[in-house]
């Protein structure tokens, strides 16, 4: 225990009023007991003639007492190991580096500080504040208290101290300051400002250096990627620490590779080299050094470093047919393949684009992609039926993405009606990069595509068949290179993709592709994320300059990521172009500096224990009090807890609260869900809504009178928006002129079907349907219908649920019989839905037989057949709500004979 | 609180006590039931009393054939004895310090017990009853039990807490109630009654910690209706001997008009058994029969 410092010591005065608390305590009256008195006549003109004297336990008082004791030393301040040594009246200048080499003991740092500002000597003490990093920052001047908080509050920045600008913000300070406080980074530079600087503090009439004893400054310096592995060179700043561990991680954070390292002695660099497993090399984002947390031992990986990024065009989606089976699979080890439309690819950061039979590309995208050849990109392309028709349009001459102009039909080699044998590749040219691949196994080529006779010059030919026709041609467009296979990517037309040589091929080509250079953007970039001091990426938030092309080069912007997120790009702290940085060795002080270690500066204020401790004896106090009058107390004990949490914010105490992040309910959903009821989906259409709105008013009505189902009025649903999953049943009436439901919407409905709803679709046109006729509803029906995840359907089948769930019917009658009513076969049925149908769909405009107005007059005539269809129409909807309500509880019933059967069987 | 949630609440209420009370009524006038008897003479009641001869004024349908036949040359008319229905009026306190119990059963409820005892006594015996405040022409049989169960269950409008004036037509009226009320008012209110000149029966009922008023040390009284009155003693023993100076005032001044006006007057205590004020009750009540 060190020196023990009250921050607020007038307030122990409060301590001398504890004995007059005691006897207070001791003769206040006991409350009373409460109790209702059926006597209570008799008594009310009664005089109270005496008070009966306390008989508080002494336990209680003790606590009571301790209680306030603790509340009002708590709340004096003590401070426990205060430091005295920044004492004093006169203005003092407080200059921290809030460099990264600081990061690492940060903490430390502002403890120390924090410390020598706590001492009630030194807290008031008019001090200014000037933070050394990046833009260096002079605060308005402040106590040493104020500047101590502010300087909590600071975290390190991924920058050098720049002591240039320090050295002119010393001379803007227009008091005289004698007194100066250097919280030192621990290292320093080589340049003349730097010593300028050291010299400036030399002139102090007192100095205090606060500095680490040990050097422990470790650094990444340089990353590079090699063929087959990955170094970093780490640098030390002192010679302190000899050995340490870097780590890999992913973009996720995961660590991928530990990789120990040792300095040799006198040397300050050291080379790690580290290989990975193909699959992981690429997900490497970020270089840390274990037990060291600073921008200057974080490097950030970018796609410079990464293996190449292959762009891959394929029309057809997958399987063995297709060609960007066999291209993945010979690529797998060497690039990363990233699938997509050609124009997204080629403004993505890839060095290689594969054009699996592309024909025709669009010309302004044949723009871009020329630009992107133009800049070192490779373009592989086979060739296939497309490029054969693709040649046919262009003529004679060449499209400007192919490496010669090709003859319009392929060559066919061996076929039926063909007189030509199959040909075999011959062996590859001494000029061709394929030079020296095996193609000692024969590889047959059935087809290919052929070049034209009349040829510009300047490609080149990579491979042949033995008959010397090119089967690979290639064509250099300034430092890109355009690469045309003559066959296709799958085996379709020869045997190269199933053949060895296949993946050594484009090996080679990849190999090629990954000298080449990615340009660097052109543009400015923002930043994305950017680097803090202790090496960790930080929104960039508001202050988010953008960085030219040149500054991100070089490393004169902040350290961070620039860019986009998919491809972004790095700018490290400590590259090789920073300065170097020596220890801050002791020769190097000032010899007029008092030197200060970080260690054993850990000051504890007990303030806040000290209250927490009265706290829990007040509420140990309103515990018993409670158990003594439990009834009455509930509120008093409501509140004290109320007044505990509302304490909890102080330091020390644990405050945590979680913020629901679930959207709200819908007002109206939750009005749905409170009772059972009808939905219809808005058509849009006035006419039609009224119609189905009073359709469905009208079966509610119904179901109320002859069946237990007492529904609530009606509602219509946006499927775009509203909550379906409220609803049992949904009424779609399909109308010729509503506007077609999006993506989400019919995927929601596919969700309430799901959930066990049940979907009625009318298309209102029974009568209409007649023979292979399709009406304007069916084909509006069918064109949703594609687009939707709809079950296998069937005809309504003789004997179904429907047709005997509350009612025993022949079929669903609407206004009119017409045309099948579809519902979902037997086999589709879902498990999660028990079996019970929740797609009906048919023509019989069931809507209009139902509906009536509020009066319960019917709106349409009932269609043929008079009132008794509407009755039947009537019938057929309550069977179908029930079978929505009740699944297929009345199921059991259609086997009713079956079982009665099976029992009568064995007697 | 809404007016129909309250309605709806004391309904809820008063069903399920209705059962405990008719149960708790039942077993109370089964104890007595033996105890009650007709006019003995012979009268307009459906009991047997006795055979006699037939006589010329005696119509020939009165004959009852069946006894005349097992004596020779002899005549019998049947006679049933003589019952006349007096009807009687009850009031059972409706009053809020009737809502204490020190121990298991609380004033009012062994009020209610009581009345409705009485009348199934009653309507056994074929008197008419009916429940004051009110004018309701009296009934007998097991549907006026039942009717003056579930008013006296039931939600209670009336605010005038004094014994209720006897309607017209009452030959009796019993009040049961803990009479803690303004002893000048309620001394009005009996005399009022008296003149009527019927005969009059006042139960009333108290909690044994009311007689006893074993209280000590500081107290806050309530008014068991309303916590809004309420009392705070220093010291609640020390008030105890004045409290029970002025409790045996009252109930002396009200017995003192009791015997002044002719009246009974029973005394009832919650943790003694019913039964016995119930005989008491009973038997004075039908005392005054003859």
């Amino acid at each position: 225990m060190g020196n023990l410092i009250f921050t607020s010591p007038f307030l122990l005065a409060g301590l001398l009023a504890l004995p007059v608390l005691w006897w207070v305590l001791r003769a206040l009256p006991p409350t009373p007991r409460r109790v209702s008195f059926g006597g209570f006549f008799f008594l009310k003109d009664v005089e109270n003639r005496r008070e009966t004297p306390a008989r508080t336990p002494w336990w209680i008082l003790v606590i009571r007492l301790a209680a306030i004791a603790s509340l009002i030393l708590g709340l004096s301040g003590p401070v426990i190991n205060a430091s005295t040594e920044l004492d004093g009246k006169d203005p003092l200048l407080m200059i921290v580096d809030d460099s990264w080499p600081a990061a690492s003991r940060w903490r430390e740092r502002q403890e120390n500080l924090e410390q020598m500002g706590s001492s009630p000597g030194a807290a008031a003490r008019p001090t200014f504040l000037l933070t050394t990093a990046g833009d260096p920052r002079l605060y308005a001047p402040g106590t040493l208290a104020q500047s101590v908080r502010q300087l909590k509050s600071l975290t390190p920045k991924a920058a050098l101290p720049n002591r240039n600008d320090v050295l002119s913000l010393m001379e803007e300070i227009s008091v005289k300051i004698d007194d100066i406080v250097w919280v030192s980074d621990g290292v320093i530079g080589r340049k003349g400002v730097d010593r300028e600087f050291l010299r400036k503090l030399e002139k102090a009439g007192k100095l205090t250096v606060i500095r680490p004893s040990g050097q422990s400054v470790l650094s990444i310096r340089n990353f590079e990627s090699r063929r087959d592995s990955m170094v970093a060179t780490i640098e030390r700043i002192g010679t302190t620490i000899r050995e340490g561990t870097l780590i890999a991680a992913g973009a996720d954070g995961r660590q991928l590779a530990q990789i120990p390292f040792q300095f040799a002695d006198g040397e300050n660099r050291v080379e790690v080299e580290f290989s990975l497993p193909l699959l992981l090399r690429n997900d490497v984002r970020r270089l840390t050094i274990s037990g060291i947390r600073s921008a200057g031992s974080t490097w950030l990986v970018d796609s410079r470093n990464q293996r190449v990024r292959v762009g891959l065009v394929t029309e057809s989606s997958g399987g063995l047919m297709a060609g960007g089976f066999y291209l993945e699979q010979a690529l797998a080890e060497r690039a990363v393949i990233v699938r997509g439309e050609l124009d997204n690819l080629v403004s993505e950061d890839v060095s290689m684009l594969i054009l699996d039979d592309i024909g025709v590309i669009r010309p302004s995208i044949e723009q871009d992609l020329i630009e992107w050849l133009r800049l070192g990109g490779t373009l592989v392309r086979f060739a296939g039926p497309a490029t054969a028709n693709a040649a046919t349009a262009t003529e004679t001459s060449r499209a400007m993405t192919f490496p010669v102009a090709l003859r319009g039909n392929d060559r066919t080699l061996g076929g039926t009606l063909s007189w030509s044998e199959p040909q075999h590749i011959a062996a590859f040219p001494s000029n061709s990069p394929f030079a020296g691949i095996d193609i000692s196994a024969p590889v047959t080529v059935l087809r290919q595509v052929l070049t034209r006779a009349t040829t510009e010059p300047g490609y080149e030919v990579w491979a042949t068949l033995e008959d010397g026709t090119p089967l690979v041609t290639a064509r250099k467009i300034e430092s890109g290179v355009i690469i045309l296979f003559h066959v296709t990517a799958t085996p379709g037309w020869s045997d190269l993709p199933l053949s060895g040589a296949f993946p050594q091929m484009l090996d080679t080509i990849t190999e090629q592709a990954a000298k080449v250079p990615v340009p660097a953007s052109e543009e400015a970039l923002a930043p994305w994320r950017l680097l803090d001091g202790f090496g960790q990426l930080t929104d960039p938030g508001t202050q988010s300059a953008v960085a030219t092309p040149e500054e991100l080069a070089s490393g004169e912007a902040s350290p961070g990521l620039y860019g986009s997120a998919s491809s972004a790009l790095s700018v490290n702290t400590y590259t090789e172009n920073a300065p170097t940085l020596d220890p801050l060795g002791v020769s190097l002080l000032p010899p007029n500096a008092a030197i200060r270690g970080l260690e054993g500066a850990t000051t504890r204020a007990l303030g806040p224990p000290l209250i927490l401790i009265a706290l829990i004896l007040i509420a140990i106090d309103a515990l018993e009090l409670l158990a003594r009058h439990r009834r009455e107390m509930t509120h008093s004990a409501a509140i004290l807890l109320v007044g505990f949490m509302s304490f909890s914010h102080l330091p020390g105490a644990f405050a945590q609260s979680t913020v629901d992040l679930r959207p709200d309910l819908d007002p109206n959903a939750i009005a749905s869900a409170l009772s059972v009821r009808f939905a219809y989906v808005e058509t849009g259409d006035p006419g039609t809504d009224r119609l189905v709105r009073s359709g469905l008013a009208g079966l509610t009505r119904e179901a109320t009178r002859r069946s237990a189902l007492e529904p609530a009025p009606p509602v219509g649903v946006d499927i775009e928006r509203d909550d379906l999953s409220v609803y049992p049943l949904i009424y779609w009436a399909i109308h010729p002129g509503m506007t077609l439901p999006s993506d989400g919407a019919l995927s929601q409905l596919e969700t309430f079907m799901g959930d066990g709803g049940m979907l009625v679709i009318d298309t209102m046109d029974g009568e209409r349907q007649a023979g292979a006729l399709e009406t304007p509803e069916g084909a509006l029906l069918r064109r949703i219908l594609l687009r939707m995840n709809i079950p296998p359907l069937e005809p309504l089948p003789a004997d179904h649920i429907l047709k005997k769930s509350f009612y025993r019917l022949d079929d669903l009658e609407g206004r009119n019989g017409g045309g099948p009513v579809w519902v979902e076969a037997p086999t589709a049925l879902r498990e999660t839905t028990d079996g019970v149908p929740s797609l009906i769909i048919g023509g019989r405009d069931w809507a209009s037989a139902w509906a009536t107005d509020a009066d319960g007059r019917a709106l349409r005539t009932p269609g043929q057949g008079g009132e008794l269809r509407r009755e039947y129409a009537y019938r057929s909807g309550i069977n179908m709500a029930m079978v929505a309500l009740t699944g297929n509880y009345k199921q059991d019933q259609v086997h009713v004979q079956e079982l009665l059967d099976s029992l009568g069987a064995p007697q | 609180m809404s007016l129909t949630l309250d309605l709806e609440r004391q309904a809820t209420e008063a069903a399920s006590s209705l059962p405990a009370l008719l149960a708790d009524a039942e077993t109370l006038a089964a104890t007595l039931a033996a105890g009650a008897h007709g006019r003995r003479r012979a009268g307009s009641g459906e009991t047997f009393w006795q055979y006699r001869d037939y006589t010329s004024h005696d119509s020939a349908a009165s004959i009852d054939w069946r006894q005349s036949a097992r004596a020779p040359a002899r005549l019998f008319v049947r006679e049933t004895e003589w019952e006349t229905a007096a009807t009687i009026r009850l009031w059972c306190a409706r009053s809020d310090s009737l809502q204490y119990g020190s121990a298991s059963v609380t004033k009012r409820w062994r009020a209610q017990v009581l009345t409705t005892a009485l009348a199934l006594l009653l309507t056994k015996s074929g008197e008419k009853i009916s429940l004051m405040p009110g004018a309701t022409p009296a009934m007998g049989g097991q549907r006026a039990v039942m009717t003056v169960a579930e008013t006296l269950l039931g939600p209670f409008e009336n605010k005038d807490d004094l014994p209720a004036l006897p309607p017209t037509g009452t030959t009796q009226a019993v009040y049961i109630s803990d009479f803690h009320l303004d002893i000048e008012r309620l001394e009005g209110r009996l005399k009022e009654i008296a003149a009527i000149g019927i005969p009059l029966h006042l139960v009333a009922v108290s909690d044994p910690a009311e007689e006893a008023f074993p209280f000590k040390g500081r107290m806050l009284f309530e008014d068991p209706g309303s916590s809004a009155s309420r009392k705070l003693l220093g010291d609640a023993g020390r008030v105890a001997e004045d409290y029970r100076r002025r409790r045996t005032a009252h109930f002396g001044v009200i017995e003192d008009i009791c015997r002044q006006f002719g009246m009974t007057f029973l005394r009832h205590r919650t943790d003694h058994p019913a039964a016995l004020v119930l005989s008491q009750l009973h038997d004075s009540i039908s005392g005054h029969h003859h």
